[in-house]
């Protein structure tokens, strides 16, 4: 009798576990599966929720109450082109924006790294307010500072005050939001969003049906000690080279689709492990726009390389790397480790990133002794994009040609670091560095700029590099180039910080004037005819 | 007082209080093997509750004067297994998991569950 208790519970146990053998080897369509929220995924995974909790990436989106909101709103006035806005709170703290006899509660915050974005209800929308408070500089600044359009006409109409007040319902939601619908019905938006800010399920897939299994110990140490993947989530880590791109790819390489219907109707149905093809095209420089060719060149150099920031996901498939079937943004990236500027992987130096796979590397390959600390990003990722209001390292892995970027017109490695040197490596009256600080179109301009906060910076003398950038400080009509003559400007002398690079030219003038008295800087020789060549075109960076 | 019983009580008893001593010196020297893995933590620090707690139980048995050989045997393979599957479980974590000695525990408790059912049994004859 005992015998065949015994062969019944073992009979039980097989048949069970035979049931769940036969589930962990079946893929799940997790589409239609519901999300669980990072405080469910906290309860097993308390030291990944930690980790990526760090990030800049976790609080991208939050509501605007108490330490979420960075700015002061302590009735401060601020001021563009002679039209002031006044930040202050309501009584029950909710901040508020007031700018030219409107008021406008704030509902949401985006953005935690460079600057926080201000979100407020107007009309039957969520809207990107005028202002933004910029977090590493601790000041208001004017959004439109942070695109690369030139400074207006002045009076100051509504347009250009609002000209980058755009609608977050069916923009910022999609890549800042955890399973973003914009629910637009018969022209208003009923918006939803699983979680506000990029959480575990972002990149991990909706959750719920995992976190459900996973209540059986059994079928978490068959995973433990098998460490086969789970067919209920999502692991970057584990998915091919392709669809672990796409994971990253889907808000780091802008896009387009040809059903924006749907996607303003139900949102973006993509969900970690899809092929993302199937629902949105990455957009390249010939991508047209009904039909109309031309549409996003200017984000694009012009051999092709993005230019602007999200379009990492384009870099990196236009990359050597790509054909050794393994590279990912994982190869150098880690989402729970690291410093979260960057999220570079912390087990592996700069170099290390690259020699992980570049294994016979010879020493003199760089021509630059190892005590110049060049690394292989300086020269093979050069910092040829701009966005938030910053230069970035391209993700177009290359190898420096100085004939490729003359022919192409684009800046290159080399004379962005050696800014006393021509192309043809000699010093004329205006090196290459020069040329493009004058002569380039604005995000030319801008990166250039940039490129002087360089602490390895090789031939620039202090007297002439002043120079250079208080120029621009005072004449450049683009706001983000000023910004980022300024910001280069600090990194190299200790001057004050109120210069505003948004202000009228009056008030620009009167601080470089203050700047020169107290700065070391040469006589620069005529600008005009660099200045000539300059295509002052505004660079659409689209959101 | 049943000498098998009470030289295992006293054993256990010992060996529970040296893991209490290491766990100290673990504080004291700030082994961050110890101190920064908090489920590591919890699993020694229940290893060595489990030690002291079943290692008393075991003297008390042993000093009641109603012990049964089997049941002795009983009563010190579930107090070995459940500090032993504690502190084995502490070595080989996954994530919010305890390794999977961890297994050892509820083998143990249904061993020294039996052994005291068993000793109340007959506590109530005697």
């Amino acid at each position: 009798m005992r015998a065949w208790i015994w062969v019944g519970l073992l009979g039980v146990a097989g048949v069970a576990a035979t049931a769940r053998e036969r589930e962990l080897r079946t893929p799940r369509d997790l589409h239609h599966e519901a999300y669980e929220t990072a405080a469910g995924c906290t309860r097993c995974h308390a030291e990944h929720a930690q980790s990526f909790g760090r990030t800049f990436h976790r609080t991208m989106t939050r509501e605007a109450k108490g330490a979420d909101v960075r700015a002061p709103f302590a009735g401060e006035t601020v001021s563009y082109f002679g039209v002031p806005a006044t930040m202050d709170k309501r009584a029950d703290g909710t901040p508020r924006m007031h700018w030219g006899g409107r008021t406008v509660e704030i509902a949401l915050t985006v953005g935690s790294r460079r600057y926080q974005q201000y979100i407020g209800r107007v009309g039957g929308a969520l809207q990107r307010l005028p202002w933004a408070y910029h977090l590493e500089e601790r000041r208001w600044f004017h959004m439109n500072g942070a695109f690369l359009t030139a400074d207006p006409t002045l009076p100051v109409t509504d347009a250009d005050y609002t000209r980058h007040v755009t609608r977050w319902n069916d923009n910022c939601i999609f890549c800042h939001n955890v399973r973003p619908n914009p629910g637009l019905r018969a022209g208003s938006f009923d918006s939803t969003v699983e979680e506000l800010g990029i959480a575990c399920e972002a990149c991990h897939g909706p959750a719920r049906a995992h976190a459900r299994a996973n209540l059986d110990p059994l079928r978490r140490y068959r995973l433990h000690l098998s460490r086969s993947a789970d067919p209920t989530i999502v692991n970057p880590a584990r998915l091919s080279q392709e669809r672990s791109l796409d994971v990253c790819g889907r808000c780091h390489g802008q896009r387009i689709t040809d059903d924006v219907a749907a996607f303003l109707h139900e949102g973006d149905p993509f969900v970690p492990g899809d092929d993302l093809s199937l629902y949105s095209a990455p957009l390249w420089q010939d991508t047209t726009l009904d039909g109309e060719p031309g549409r996003f060149a200017s984000r694009f150099w012009d051999d092709g390389t993005p230019r602007l920031t999200a379009y990492e996901y384009q870099g990196v498939l236009q990359s050597p790397c790509m054909k050794d079937g393994a590279f990912t943004c994982l190869s150098c990236h880690d989402m729970h480790a690291g410093d979260p500027h960057g999220q570079l992987r912390p087990d592996r130096t700069r170099d290390q990133l690259c020699t992980q796979c570049h294994t016979k590397v010879d020493a003199d390959h760089a021509k630059h002794p190892a005590r110049s600390g060049v690394t292989c990003i300086d020269c093979h990722m050069p910092s040829v994009v701009y966005g938030v209001m910053a230069s970035h390292a391209s993700h177009r892995i290359e190898i420096p040609d100085l004939t490729r970027a003359q022919e192409r017109d684009r800046p290159d490695a080399c004379t962005l670091c050696h800014v006393d040197r021509s192309r043809a490596w000699d010093t004329q009256t205006f090196s290459q560095a020069e040329q493009q600080l004058f002569g380039g179109d604005p995000l030319t301009r801008a990166l250039t700029a940039a490129a002087y906060a360089h602490e390895r910076l090789a031939g620039a003398t202090r007297a002439r590099s002043n120079a250079l950038l208080l120029e621009v400080m005072e004449h450049d009509p683009y706001p983000g180039v000023r910004h980022l003559a300024y910001r280069s400007l600090l990194a190299r002398e200790s001057v004050p910080t109120d210069y505003v690079p948004e202000g009228t030219p009056d008030e620009r003038a009167a601080h470089v004037r203050a700047l020169r008295a107290r700065l070391p800087h040469d006589t620069l020789p005529a600008l005009d005819a660099l200045r000539a060549h300059a295509n002052d075109r505004a660079i659409d960076i689209g959101e | 007082m049943d000498p098998h019983a009470r030289r295992y009580g006293f054993c256990l008893l010992f060996v529970s209080a040296c893991l209490g001593f290491a766990l100290e010196l673990a504080h004291a020297l700030k082994l961050s093997l110890y101190l920064d893995v908090p489920l590591r933590r919890e699993l020694l620090t229940w290893a060595h509750a489990h030690g002291v707690g079943l290692a008393l139980v075991m003297l008390a048995y042993a000093a009641s004067g109603i012990t049964e050989p089997r049941n002795v045997k009983r009563l010190a393979l579930g107090s070995l297994l459940m500090p032993a599957g504690f502190a084995l479980a502490s070595l080989d974590l996954h994530e919010s998991d305890p390794g999977v000695a961890i297994m050892l525990v509820p083998l143990g408790a249904l061993f020294v569950l039996h052994a005291l059912y068993v000793a109340a049994r007959t506590s109530l004859r005697v």
